[in-house]
This record gives structure tokens, sequence and C-alpha cells, in this order.
């Protein structure tokens, strides 16, 4: 296998911590040790009804402003002039370390929220509408796109149940998991893909472009 | 959304792709549903929501789906990647369903479609396996109150295909308790029955208190059933 040079584009990583919806400070690559981030929709058996957490762990050098509790992180990533989420995360714990003078905190996305009691019944869209309402998030259209069916979520099964484990129920009836997505909407991932679609591609096997269209083989599209 | 990253990564291991899925068992709160057929791969799902309807929608969603496991390290990933979306990675095509991604000098992460711990039971051991199981018989009658799986309304139902049901009469001997109500019985993953309507105007005497019996052989006089399906 081949690897592209870092040289190419060398990322240039951010955390932005925020109070609630107020920016009290940020933390660039020159400032991070290390971190990693975490995200899955199944993580060993293969199935469906998930609703994971995304985890994010990272040390950085003590900032000069304080980390208030429970802050909000948003990492991005800047490669040349584009920049992308890598995922908005939540403090969970924090531990400082004198020695190097380095913080290292452990932190959830969104899902975390979903340890609370389901705050509604009906039919399945409201109720995850209700949810993602209760944690703090938008929708991610595949989860409109996906719910579709209205099926009927009672208050005998939501009484005394998370949301998250209600979340899993009506992604299970769905064929799959919720999770939130890089950009903190609560999002839908079906378990079965759609069928390859078959590109003409280099000896690399990254995929020719004429301007910004990709060749379809297979007497579709070429 | 697919991603094509072509040769860009450190390594990837392909795993064994599943058979096609035939078949879906729904485990809902207290029924089992089953859709297809045995011929493929079956998918259990945990769904406390679950209906028939859910489980012929669900195979209608998954028949013929050829899961690919794999696990990718090091793959220089469009950072918009999500979860859920494809990729194409030397001669693999899945779904992205783990990434992990490291903050180094190259914006790479470790992608897979997990298949550990996943074992394909051709014959799996269920619960129709674990109620012969002797410890999970149990024995009783006279006046004793039975555990009756999922005593609902004016239905009864029992995921187990041996075992006791509580039919709910409180006192069938002395009183004209009645039991209306329709008995269904599962064998968990091999079929589904309805034993029938139990419809009974008045209960003078209590017959069979407890003895095997034939899933059609129930009567409205059973206080307790020892209940199995076919013939």
């Amino acid at each position: 296998m081949s690897t592209k040079s870092a040289t190419e584009s060398s990322p240039f990583y951010v955390f932005d911590i925020y109070d609630g919806s107020t920016l009290v400070g940020s933390i660039d690559r020159t400032e991070i040790v290390s971190f990693e981030i975490r995200r899955s929709i199944f993580s060993d058996k293969p199935t469906v009804g998930q609703a994971n957490a995304g985890e994010l762990t990272a040390t950085f050098f003590m900032p000069s402003f304080t980390i208030p509790r429970m802050a909000r992180i948003e990492v991005a990533v800047i490669q040349g002039f584009i920049g992308n989420m890598l995922g908005e995360f939540f403090i969970d714990t924090r531990k400082y370390n004198p020695v190097d003078n380095t913080l290292t905190v452990h932190c959830y996305d969104a899902m975390l929220k979903c340890e609370q009691l389901c705050p509604a019944n009906g039919t399945d869209i409201n109720v995850v509408n209700a949810i993602a309402t209760a944690i703090g998030v938008s929708v991610h259209s595949s989860v409109t796109s996906a719910i579709v069916n209205a099926y009927s979520v009672p208050q005998k099964i939501t009484k005394n149940r998370s949301a998250r484990e209600i979340l899993k129920m009506i992604g299970a009836a769905y064929g799959g998991s919720f999770y939130i997505t890089k950009g903190g909407l609560l999002g839908f991932a079906g378990f079965v893909i759609p069928a390859e679609t078959f590109l003409l591609v280099n000896e690399d096997g990254d995929a020719i472009v004429f301007g910004s269209d990709r060749i379809i083989v297979g007497g579709i599209n070429v | 959304m697919s991603n094509n990253i072509g040769q860009n990564c450190a390594s990837i291991d392909k795993g064994e792709p599943w058979e096609p899925i035939s078949q879906v068992i729904v485990k809902g709160d207290k029924h089992t549903y089953t859709a297809g057929t045995t011929t493929g791969r079956t998918m259990e799902v945990d769904c406390g929501i679950g209906t028939q309807d859910i489980a012929n929608n669900l195979l209608a969603a998954l028949i013929g789906y050829v899961y690919q496991p794999y696990d990718c390290k090091d793959a220089l990933i469009d950072p918009s990647i999500e979860l859920g979306q494809t990729i194409s990675v030397g001669n693999v095509y899945s779904i992205v369903a783990s990434m992990t991604i490291k903050g180094d000098m190259i914006l790479a992460a470790d992608v897979s479609a997990p298949s550990s711990g996943d074992v394909d039971h051709e014959y799996p051991y269920d619960e129709w396996k674990k109620t012969v199981d002797a410890k999970n018989i149990r024995h009783g009658g006279g006046g004793g109150t039975m555990d009756g799986e999922g005593i609902t309304d004016n239905s009864i139902t029992t995921d187990q295909t041996n075992g006791y049901i509580n039919t709910g009469l409180s006192n069938a001997y002395y009183s004209a308790d009645v039991f209306a109500g329709t008995v269904t019985a599962s064998y968990g993953k091999f079929s589904y029955s309805t034993i029938g309507n139990l419809s009974a105007t008045t209960i003078n005497y209590q017959s069979h208190a407890c003895q095997w019996r034939k899933a059609s052989d129930v009567t409205q006089y059973d206080r307790y059933v020892m209940c199995y399906i076919g013939s």
C-alpha cells in the first residue's frame, strides 16, 4: 500500500472550547499533544439498533484560560484552505498532569445525554424529534428520510426507559443505528449500503475525473 | 455517499463476507416475530416495539444483503466521511461502521466493518434449547402461582416451547373464572404458532392441572399447561 506524503497538506487541528454557546478559547496544533476520536455504529458484532456515543480523548498543554465544567469541544481540522469538523464533544472527565503541565480530557458526544428518561411517546419520528430536542441537537436529514413508517412507540414501552434505549428500538425497527454526526446532529445509518458503483480508476485505485465528474464503467454511464 | 480512497492506507484485512441475509428475528417486548427462511444468514434484532409488520419490513430491507467485514489501518480518508457511508479501499467495498481518527502529521483513520465476536449459528442455541433444560421445567399444581410468560390482558404468550404457562385462572376449580383469550406460543427462531381461542362461558372444574399438552389440545379447562408446538 502506498501512503501519501504528509507534506501534501499537513492538517492543522483546532479545539474550540465553549461554555454553552459562548466560545471561551481555542487550542491549536501547537498546544495539542495527542488526541483520538472513536466513533462507531457497531464496534464488535455487526448488528442494528445501536446508539453509540462517540468519544474523544485528548491531551494538550494547560491553556491560559479556564475550561468550564461540562464544556463543549468542537474539533476541527484545516487542510489547505478547507476546514472540516471532526466532531462535537462534551467533557466528562479531566486529569491534570503537573509534571508536564498537560491536561487530559475524556469526552463523549451528545449521545451521552440520551441517558435520561425518554421524554415522549407516540409515533416513532415524533419520539425521535423529542429526544433530539431533549439532548439539544437537531435531526440530520438521514433520520427524516429513514424513519417514515410511523411505528407506534407506546407509553408502556417508553415508561422507565432511557431515551437511548428507545432510540435503539426505533433504529432496530428500521434496520440501522443512530449516531451523532461530526457536525453534532442526530443521524441515522442503515446497515444495508447501496450496491457498488464501479468507477474508472488509475493504477493507484483513485477515481479518474473529468472536471468534477467520475466515470462509471459497466455500460451505465461511460 | 461513496468514498473511494484507492490504495491509500497502511494495511487492509478483508474478512469473509456473510451469506446473504434470508431471515429476520425481531425480539419484541414480550413476543418474538420471525420473517423469512433459514436458507441464509439470520439477523436477530432486539426491538421492544417489534411487531410482525416490523419484522416483515425489516426483512424486505435486509434480504439478500451480503455484509463485508474489513479492517483498514491508517486510511487517508476525506475528513467529512460519516458513519454508515460506503468506502472503497483496495478491493473492498463496504460500510464505514467504526472509525478511529488520531491527530497526527497526516489525517488518517482506522476504519472498519468489524466481525469479531460474531458467530453464525446455523443451528442457533436459543430459547427452545434453554427451556428443555431440566432446570427450566417447573413443576407445580394445586393453588400455587406459576410464572406465565407475558400474561397480558386477555391473552397469554410464551416464548417457551416446553414449559408451563399460566392460563391466569386464579381458582378454576372453585369459581367460574373464564379465560377467553388467545394462547400463542413461539419457537423463537423455528416457528410461530397460534394455538387458538379458548373462549368459554363457564368453567366448573379443573382438569389436566399439570400435563404435557399439544398446543392444539389446550383447552379452557387447563389451569397450567406444559405446552409444546407441533405433532
